[in-house]
């Protein structure tokens, strides 16, 4: 389990998250979403311990994470945006990295290496983005570890992969095991996550399973909004509009999360 | 307290093993190209030192000194140990790198002690057999080569190092003044992100510069009439056992520095941010 308490943290000076609470529950996978600069990496590089708060109190499974405790780190892996790419084939990467992770599965690794037809005896340094990024997020679910911090996972992916990395990820991820998945490409994850997190103005706007939003909110294209007169939420497209109404007999849609993250980030009352 | 989460020997030997494997040719190539420039060192000391042109034109054999070969042993040894050093932690020179080496399931004791033992305690002694071997070497061939005919090398052993004549006392103070200079670098290694050897230098010589003028200050303050410009006047006393008070004072420094320098390296690690 993740539990901040009133976490304030200023990044070079400039406030970046002021009193934030979460708290995250492991057998489920999270979208974290947020504008350009919310501070998604920051709160992942918390959770991980590569940042100290100011103030506040983080736990993760009773470990304060900047203490990075080995028993705490073996628990955790986090697939950054910014990878790092030593001068190593891919075989020499798992045998060096692996042996730090008590629970890594060396065939689980073939086999998602397989199915993003990465193979091992390529270089790091002479594959492309996406490939390391398919690599790293290989090599991440292979570890096994209880939490798993995924950064623009799908950032360099081509169509292909991306559903294949869905389909892995889908596959691999334990009911005990917690993943947090930091993107901009919702369209990519919608179908993946339990749960929303939605951070903006330094504080978290949004944190809803999937299921209560779907219970409560009803997403639909329309031609005219006329018709309707308790939209919580609208926004013109291409078909007419796409709005947000508050769900009536047990009618449930299915969540564009485009257009649930507009309406948070742009202050409108959601009554969950 | 789990003394386990700060030092386990399993994870140590696991990370020493990681390292060793990780940076193995960064280390070879190092320790070759350190081999190559210490015996065309060597040769050149042998065929260099002033006594032996003296001596030369007198016609007579020179015993090269076991003392030129210490001296150039300690000083070529702390150039050496100045770069060893000063590039330990080679993962904080990239952000990338840094996540990596500091989200790694090891304790930041083992990662600081990792380095204080591949860079301080096993190239010491490493250093001293290359040198040892290396002069042999090129003994060996500079008497083959025969082109300065009447050169005696006396036949040192690895330790003839340590037989340098001088007090016990200041071989101790000597020993841990290198340790508390290697500190210094590794304290520079953690807290520097890029060019951290030549941020290295320019502290240091900022430091000493300052303490220059610091001295240069006071003695213009107590000593107005003895110095002139920028010199320095320093009071000292004899202590009890013959020795002098300002040196007593830099032994103080160059021993324990180190019991400050070296905590706080790993102070350092521990609040290591990306």
């Amino acid at each position: 389990m993740i539990c901040a308490k009133e976490i304030t943290f200023n990044y070079k000076n400039k406030p970046l998250f002021k009193g934030l609470n979460l708290n995250l529950e492991c057998g489920n996978i999270i979208g974290l979403f947020g504008k350009n600069g919310a501070g998604k990496t920051s709160l992942l590089k918390l959770i991980t311990g590569l940042l100290k708060p100011n103030a506040g109190d983080f736990q993760v499974e009773n470990y304060t994470p900047f203490d990075r405790y080995p028993d705490f780190l073996r628990e955790i892996y986090f697939v950054s945006e910014e990878m790092y790419q030593p001068n190593l084939t891919l075989k020499k990467y798992i045998n060096l990295y692996a042996s730090f992770y008590a629970n890594f599965d060396k065939s689980k690794m073939q086999n998602i290496l397989e199915e993003f037809e990465l193979k091992d005896s390529y270089k790091l340094q002479q594959i492309s983005f996406g490939q390391k990024k398919k690599f790293m997020i290989a090599f991440a679910l292979s570890t096994n570890c209880k939490y798993l911090f995924l950064d623009e996972p799908t950032n360099g992916l081509d169509i292909p992969s991306k559903s294949v990395f869905r389909k892995v990820l889908v596959n691999s991820v334990d009911d005990d095991q917690l993943v947090i998945i930091s993107t901009h490409q919702v369209k990519d994850i919608e179908n993946l996550i339990d749960d929303i997190v939605i951070l903006n103005d330094g504080k978290i706007a949004l944190h809803k399973d999937i299921n209560s939003i779907s219970e409560k909110i009803q997403f639909k294209s329309v031609a005219n909004t006329t018709n309707f007169d308790d939209i919580i939420y609208q926004e013109k497209s291409v078909e007419g509009y796409k709005i947000m109404l508050p769900a009536k007999n047990n009618t449930e849609t299915k969540i564009d999360l485009e257009l649930l993250f507009n309406a948070v980030v742009s202050h409108t009352e959601l009554n969950f | 307290m789990n003394l386990q989460q700060y030092f386990d020997f399993n994870r140590f030997y696991k990370l020493l093993k990681f390292d060793l494997s990780f940076n193995s040719k960064k280390y070879l190539t190092f320790l070759g190209v350190l081999i190559i420039v210490l015996f065309i060192l060597d040769l050149i000391l042998l065929d260099s030192t002033s006594n032996y042109r003296i001596l030369e034109n007198n016609n007579r054999a020179y015993f090269y000194r076991k003392s030129d070969y210490q001296v150039s042993l300690f000083i070529t040894f702390l150039i050496a140990l100045f770069l060893v050093v000063s590039s330990s932690f080679p993962a904080f020179r990239k952000k990338e790198s840094t996540s990596n080496f500091l989200l790694l399931p090891a304790s930041t004791f083992e990662k600081f002690l990792i380095q204080f033992f591949i860079r301080i305690l096993i190239f010491s002694p490493l250093f001293i057999l290359i040198f040892w071997v290396d002069f042999k070497l090129a003994s060996i061939i500079y008497n083959l080569l025969d082109f300065k005919k009447d050169i005696l090398i006396p036949d040192f052993t690895v330790w003839d190092v340590f037989s340098y004549k001088m007090k016990l006392s200041d071989k101790v103070v000597i020993l841990l003044s290198i340790l508390s200079f290697a500190s210094y670098l590794l304290v520079n290694a953690v807290h520097f992100k890029k060019n951290a050897v030549l941020k290295t230098i320019v502290v240091f010589g900022i430091f000493a510069f300052t303490v220059f003028l610091l001295n240069v200050i006071l003695s213009h303050l107590f000593l107005p009439n003895e110095v002139n410009g920028f010199d320095v006047k320093i009071f000292h006393r004899y202590l009890e056992n013959g020795l002098r008070s300002d040196q007593f004072c830099v032994y103080v420094i160059g021993l324990f520095s180190s019991l400050f320098l070296l905590p706080l390296t790993y102070f350092k690690l521990k609040e290591k941010q990306v």
